[in-house]
């Protein structure tokens, strides 16, 4: 509950630049979780495809965020 | 005889390796260095920036702000998300540095190699515990290397945050002498 007052005063509040900080940063957090999860998906060999669906995004937009990543194509997967 | 470093200052060098993997940065910098020192809360760098009346988190996130890092602990702080926990669980699974940004393209494991200006620091570390007369090379010795390099990341951040370089070098010089004396 505290939380979620703190998100009103903060992200939803009235002054910009600490809504816009609060902002970027969770676009920041996002990012990486989302990089995170989409290797985890191909290292457990998930299609583009099958990532789209549950990103809920087209095939081609997840292949063009993504496919060039060597960290993600599995061209250079050194785990 | 050429002084030697002491466990302190191996387990510093390590913590920097940490940073830098857990930034997901393929080699060691001056920048990984300065963060793993700054984290010793008890050693005298820490409490000389203090006494500077330096906010070493200034120093840290102007470190971070450099080199590209964008997430904000405290921004995030502040809409209820504890960044910390969130790094934590990430890594159990995922492994160190799982949450580092996209900018490197490959996951970084095993030793880092240094970079050159981390290897003339650590030969300036040697040269100040000499000319201090000091037989141990200490995580002290490590600032005044840094200080003495007088470049890269880690001084550029300390500059930033308004800190005399030579007031800082000459209160650690007269911390080591006091404390070998």
């Amino acid at each position: 509950m505290e939380a979620d007052q703190e998100l009103t005063e903060v992200a939803a509040g009235s002054d910009p630049a600490e809504g816009l900080r609060a902002v970027r940063a969770l676009h920041e957090l996002a990012d990486r979780l989302e990089h995170v999860q989409m290797r985890n998906a191909r290292d457990q060999g998930w299609s583009w495809q099958d990532i789209a669906r549950h990103v809920g995004v087209s095939r081609q937009a997840v292949h063009h965020k993504y496919a060039k990543s060597n960290r993600l194509s599995g061209r250079d997967n050194r785990r | 005889m050429t002084p030697r470093f002491s466990g302190d200052c191996r387990r510093m060098v390590g913590r920097a390796q940490e940073q830098a993997r857990r930034l997901g940065h393929p080699f060691l910098g001056t920048e990984h260095l300065l963060l793993a020192v700054l984290d010793n809360a008890d050693g005298y760098t820490v409490a000389a920036l203090r006494s500077c009346g330096v906010d070493t988190g200034d120093v840290r996130r102007g470190i971070l702000w450099m080199i590209g890092d964008r997430l904000d602990p405290e921004a995030l702080t502040s809409l209820g998300i504890d960044l910390q926990r969130v790094r934590e669980v990430t890594e159990a699974q995922f492994g160190v540095g799982a949450l580092a940004s996209t900018r490197w393209p490959t996951p970084v494991t095993g030793h880092l190699p240094l970079t050159r200006r981390v290897r003339a620091v650590l030969e300036l570390s040697v040269r100040a515990a000499r000319r201090l007369g000091q037989q141990r090379i200490t995580p002290e010795h490590l600032t005044l290397g840094i200080l003495d390099d007088g470049g890269g990341i880690a001084v550029r951040a300390l500059k930033d945050a308004h800190i005399d370089i030579a007031e800082l070098r000459l209160a650690i010089a007269t911390y080591l002498q006091r404390d070998a004396a």
